[in-house]
């Protein structure tokens, strides 16, 4: 009998993910490639490369690009904005924002395909995504950690009888290298 | 403890287990913290090229288009589901008034607002002067069937007012179209209709 409910624990406490391996705060750590429930996301993120140049548009000389590859997806049945798609993601590294370097720089979210800025998304579509982050060159990171947030959905604090997506927290991070900038900042970006 | 004993705590559980049973269906009927039901707005249906009355003003769906590509500023931008390009022709009664509200909704309950890349280009005309403008969603392909369009004048704020509903008429035969439909181009906005 004993054994019976150790063995039903198991299975139970396993099928809930609750083996995964986390960290010493109880977050959980992801492989790259790993499609996790960022609610109300989905999303995987898979590699991570520094670069002069992104979709075209090139770095103010002295810094280079971050981007972290994956895609996004809605669970949700409604369209979200671009508050939940940034608080999705955070980086463990400096960035600039608005001309500032500063910590917890939300990224720029891209589609890969067309380079575009994703401004939010809606339900049913699946983005391959590039997470921008602008950089010192001189501070390009050898890793990365891209934290994944969830959302809890609830009345607004703020706004009476409105229903949105907040209180973003950390539940899973992704441990990325990060591929070398390619040589020397090309002569047309100079 | 007596067989008597035991059958009324078993009696008193489960009457616990019973009302507490029916307060869970109860709470489920009841109207929730921040429902509204007599501030919903009013919706009216109407079909491709049926003109819409919005007390201060008239919208009218006239064409929809779909493709994976949509041209914006002369950038392809490429959809992992499909664009769906919608031009319509509003026109002002008393002031000057366009529609700012705009939203995409299918048979499953899922709704596309205008956040991620959709845009609605329409902007506010004079009274008396037809305006033709666009709105564009992108939506994934299996939405196109029963796929309707939500029309209003005020951008966040649609308690009371009057909304148009508008079926698109497109089918899944669209959807599978538009993978080798060419890219749509945004029109301009026009004033003065013609």
């Amino acid at each position: 009998m004993a054994v019976l409910v150790v063995g039903v624990l198991t299975v139970v406490v396993a099928s809930l993910g609750g083996f995964a391996r986390t960290t010493p705060d109880g977050v959980r750590v992801v492989r790259p490639g790993v499609e996790v429930d960022a609610t109300p996301l989905r999303v995987r993120i898979d590699r991570a490369s520094a670069a002069y140049e992104v979709s075209g548009r090139a770095a103010d000389p002295g810094r280079a690009y971050v981007v972290v590859e994956g895609t996004v997806a809605l669970e949700d049945r409604e369209s979200v904005g671009n508050g939940v798609l940034e608080d999705t993601f955070g980086a463990d590294f400096r960035a600039y924002e608005f001309g500032e370097l500063g910590d917890g720089v939300p990224p720029e979210v891209q589609v890969a395909g067309d380079g575009s800025t994703l401004l939010g998304l809606g339900p049913g579509l699946t983005y391959e995504v590039l997470l921008v982050y602008e950089v010192d060159e001189v501070d390009v990171p050898t890793t990365v950690t891209v934290s994944l947030r969830r959302h809890v959905r609830r009345a607004s604090s703020l706004s009476v009888g409105e229903i949105g997506w907040h209180d973003a927290a950390t539940f899973a991070r992704v441990e990325l290298e990060v591929a070398p900038l390619s040589g020397e900042r090309p002569e047309e970006l100079l | 403890m007596n067989l008597g004993r035991r059958i009324h705590q078993l009696g008193v559980g489960l009457v616990a287990l019973v009302l507490l049973a029916a307060a869970t269906l109860l709470d489920g009927w009841l109207p929730g913290d921040t429902d509204d039901p007599g501030a919903d707005p009013f919706v009216r249906a109407a079909a491709l090229g049926e003109p819409v009355d919005l007390r201060t003003a008239r919208v009218q769906v006239d064409a929809v288009r779909v493709s994976k590509t949509l041209l914006s500023f002369g950038t392809e931008l490429l959809s992992p589901g499909v664009w769906v390009l919608i031009e319509l022709t509003t026109e002002a009664t008393r002031e000057n008034t366009g529609v700012r509200f705009a939203e995409l909704r299918d048979d499953a309950g899922r709704v596309w607002s205008l956040t991620g890349r959709s845009q609605n280009v329409c902007s506010e005309g004079p009274p008396g002067v037809p305006v033709g403008c666009a709105t564009y969603f992108e939506v994934p392909p299996d939405a196109l069937d029963g796929l309707r369009l939500r029309l209003a004048r005020e951008p966040f704020e649609q308690r009371y007012d009057v909304v148009a509903e508008v079926d698109l008429g497109l089918t899944d035969r669209d959807a599978e179209a538009a993978a080798g439909a060419p890219p749509l181009e945004v029109p301009g906005t026009t004033l003065g209709g013609g």
